[in-house]
């Protein structure tokens, strides 16, 4: 655990604060901002698993397994969330 | 691509990811200080706080014991080590070489990449689909960090608090429960 991650949070609400007085700005450049990082973060993933030759070589094998348990994980979550949420999700946009 | 030297090898060590990330956080940090809803946030999510976290380990748990069956070579209790990193690949995958080896190592790695993976491009479609909780128990524990601003974006920003603490809590409990299941 990284105490950096919060401390980074706090320091941008510390920056963000001021720039309600710029409501028609700050939104649109944080969006395009935010997108262009996840696309950043997304191709270091990818390139980590390229650089990796141990990994690349099993990549057929390990990567069906890995497909299923990753899905597996998720929709059981995903799921179990979704049951939790029923009583409460009862808002006009749902069914 | 990488293993052809056209991404230098310096740019994918973790100081720059973690930079990346860092910068990310900061980004999510200004959008949560400029939103004019931020007052209310923290006043009602404690329900939720409470129940992300435990959603997202039995339903991941439950989930892959189930998908294990599709699966001959891997036993029950490795599946569930495997969804045990909740997308935390580093820690998840390092424990589980030790532990049990290179080749569920490398399952683990690249099932808990997938994870984050799917959450950064799917958030929007889990967030309709299965409600607002959905991303945030897709993403286990990278909702407090990378997967954070797509959870935000999907889920609303009242859904920002939840996302970091079911992250934090989940991300803690990945060095205990790998080596109780192993």
């Amino acid at each position: 655990m990284d105490l950096r991650i919060v401390g980074f949070l706090l320091l941008g609400i510390a920056i963000g604060v001021p720039l309600r007085s710029l409501p028609r700005i700050a939104p649109v450049a944080g969006r395009l901002l935010t997108t262009g990082t996840v696309y950043a973060l997304v191709f270091l993933l990818g390139a980590s698993v390229g650089a990796n030759p141990a990994v690349m070589a099993n990549l057929g094998a390990y990567g069906v397994q890995a497909l299923v348990l990753c899905l597996g994980g998720v929709l059981g979550s995903l799921i179990f969330a979704r049951l939790v949420a029923l009583p409460r999700s009862a808002s006009p946009r749902e069914e | 691509m990488a293993t052809r030297g056209l991404v230098p090898s310096a740019m994918l060590d973790s100081g720059l990811v973690m930079g990346v990330v860092y910068w990310l956080l900061l980004l999510v940090g200004v959008d949560i200080g400029a939103s004019p809803h931020t007052g209310r946030l923290l006043r009602q999510v404690s329900r939720q706080m409470l129940v992300a976290p435990v959603v997202a380990v039995v339903g991941t748990l439950a989930g892959v014991a189930l998908a294990s069956i599709l699966l001959p070579s891997i036993r029950v209790r490795d599946a569930m080590a495997v969804g045990a990193g909740f997308g935390y690949y580093s820690l998840s995958s390092i424990l589980v070489t030790q532990l049990r080896g290179e080749a569920l190592g490398v399952v683990t790695l690249l099932a808990n990449i997938l994870r984050e993976l799917l959450t950064l491009v799917l958030a929007p479609l889990m967030a309709r689909v299965f409600g607002s909780l959905g991303p945030v128990v897709a993403g286990g524990a990278t909702a407090m960090d990378t997967t954070l601003p797509v959870i935000v974006k999907s889920s609303g920003l009242e859904y920002t608090m939840v996302a970091v603490w079911s992250g934090l809590v989940l991300s803690l409990l990945v060095p205990f429960l790998i080596p109780l299941l192993l």
